[in-house]
């Protein structure tokens, strides 16, 4: 025996623990760590947490806004109408990505959400958010897409497709609060249509006036107004989803 | 060089059952430490595992220590103490734990940093390398430290009638 040998053993005598550890408890333990069930935790970050829900959104809340952008693109040439012919679209995109956004409470998905790694309310927002910016960049690229076919600034002619859509969100999620808009999701979408059906009349025979209107309204330069209603109706959006999420949270937390 | 999960586990569990003289918590403070470090490297086929698992270990025997208020130093008193009892009531001629009572005493008069090298060098076979990461302290500073701790060692086992290379 070494000499390095024979002083463990020595020290071995004072080190070596009177109690061995519980067999059963370590090869478990250790049967863990092997079989990867005690692994490396990714860290969450907004970023990633914001990236593996956008998985979770449908397609067609992509298509309906990808959609709209192909008919502005296809409408658009030499129409100086088209603003409010795409305008009268965009509730159809908010009835869209509203029923995505409460799709946990729509299909009594909530509790089951509430058991993942994210609570719900985050997931609510950050589908909002995922959504809310991506309809936004869409309306914003439509704006730019037109800009050469139509007489209005760009930021106006983003009211013009913001108001509708914005009136869409806010009815839907007023509608929400509603036992009514709880039981029957889809009721937002007769909003949607009754909205889009009523932006469309302006471009109807019977529409003059009010196209005329619109057009005075520009002239006179008070288009300031519609692009402050839009700043205004988006926030009062903002305001309604965070306020309809925290109750419909309460809701099921005491619920579950 | 692969790692020995099983001879590193048992040897973490020597190093927090010296800490606490507490089996199950000992076990628990391997098993934590291991969950933590697999959570924040996901192998262990890491370089720097050992230390890193030590490390760990440590500071969570140094937790335990602030919430107890409790230190090895105690439990070693007392320990040496209920066994010198125990030998002094059978009068056993056990000479292994004569030897055991007088090593007990010798490494009871070495300072706490002094017992740590001896276990994390000596006994559990840690690098310098490593040894020097778990403590913050340099490579050279181990050697010299470790080779104070067994001159040191070696004269209070003189003291107690133990003849050995140290």
């Amino acid at each position: 025996m070494t000499t390095e040998a024979k002083n463990r053993e020595l020290l071995l005598l004072f080190f070596e623990p009177d109690e061995k550890p519980d067999p059963a408890k370590k090869e478990a333990f250790l049967k863990n760590v092997m079989t990867g069930q005690i692994t490396r935790a990714t860290k969450m970050t907004l970023h990633r947490m914001l990236l593996i829900q956008v998985k979770y959104i449908r397609k067609t809340a992509w298509l309906a806004a990808l959609m709209i952008l192909l008919i502005a693109a296809l409408i658009t040439k030499g129409n100086p109408d088209s603003v409010l012919q795409i305008a009268a679209l965009t509730p159809l995109l908010a009835f869209v990505t509203e029923i995505e956004t409460r799709r946990s409470y729509a299909y009594g998905m909530a509790e089951l959400e509430m058991t993942t790694a994210f609570s719900l309310r985050s997931i609510r927002y950050a589908r909002f958010m995922i959504l809310g910016l991506f309809d936004m960049a869409v309306l914003a690229g439509i704006s730019l897409l037109i800009r050469k076919y139509v007489a209005m600034s760009v930021l106006l002619t983003l009211a013009h497709l913001l108001l509708p859509f914005l009136l869409t969100m806010t009815g839907a999620l007023l509608l929400e609060r509603t036992a009514f808009g709880r039981s029957h999701p889809y009721g937002s979408g007769v909003l949607a249509l009754l909205i889009s059906a009523g932006t469309g009349f302006l471009l109807l025979p019977a529409g003059p006036l009010a196209m005329s209107l619109n057009k005075t309204l520009i002239m006179q330069g008070y288009a300031w107004i519609l692009e402050i209603a839009a700043v205004l109706m988006l926030i009062t959006v903002i305001a309604l989803f965070c306020t309809n999420v925290k109750q419909e949270t309460e809701m099921t937390t005491l619920w579950s | 060089m692969s790692f020995d999960i099983s001879m590193q586990y048992d040897r973490l569990y020597r190093y927090c059952y010296y800490h606490t003289y507490n089996r199950i918590l000992a076990q628990d403070i391997v098993q934590e430490a291991f969950t933590r470090y697999m959570e924040r490297y996901g192998s262990l086929n890491e370089k720097n595992a050992v230390p890193y698992l030590y490390v760990i270990a440590r500071n969570l025997c140094i937790d335990h220590y602030r919430r107890q208020g409790t230190q090895a130093e105690k439990y070693l008193q007392e320990q040496t103490y209920e066994q010198e009892q125990t030998i002094g009531l059978t009068e056993s001629e056990d000479n292994t734990l004569i030897t055991k009572l007088s090593v007990q005493r010798a490494l009871s008069r070495l300072s706490e940093e002094e017992r740590e090298l001896l276990l994390l060098i000596s006994v559990n076979e840690v690098s310098a390398r490593e040894a020097g990461m778990i403590l913050g302290i340099s490579r050279f500073a181990v050697y010299r430290r470790l080779r104070l701790a067994q001159k040191h060692l070696r004269t209070e086992l003189g003291k107690e009638g133990i003849d050995g290379d140290y």
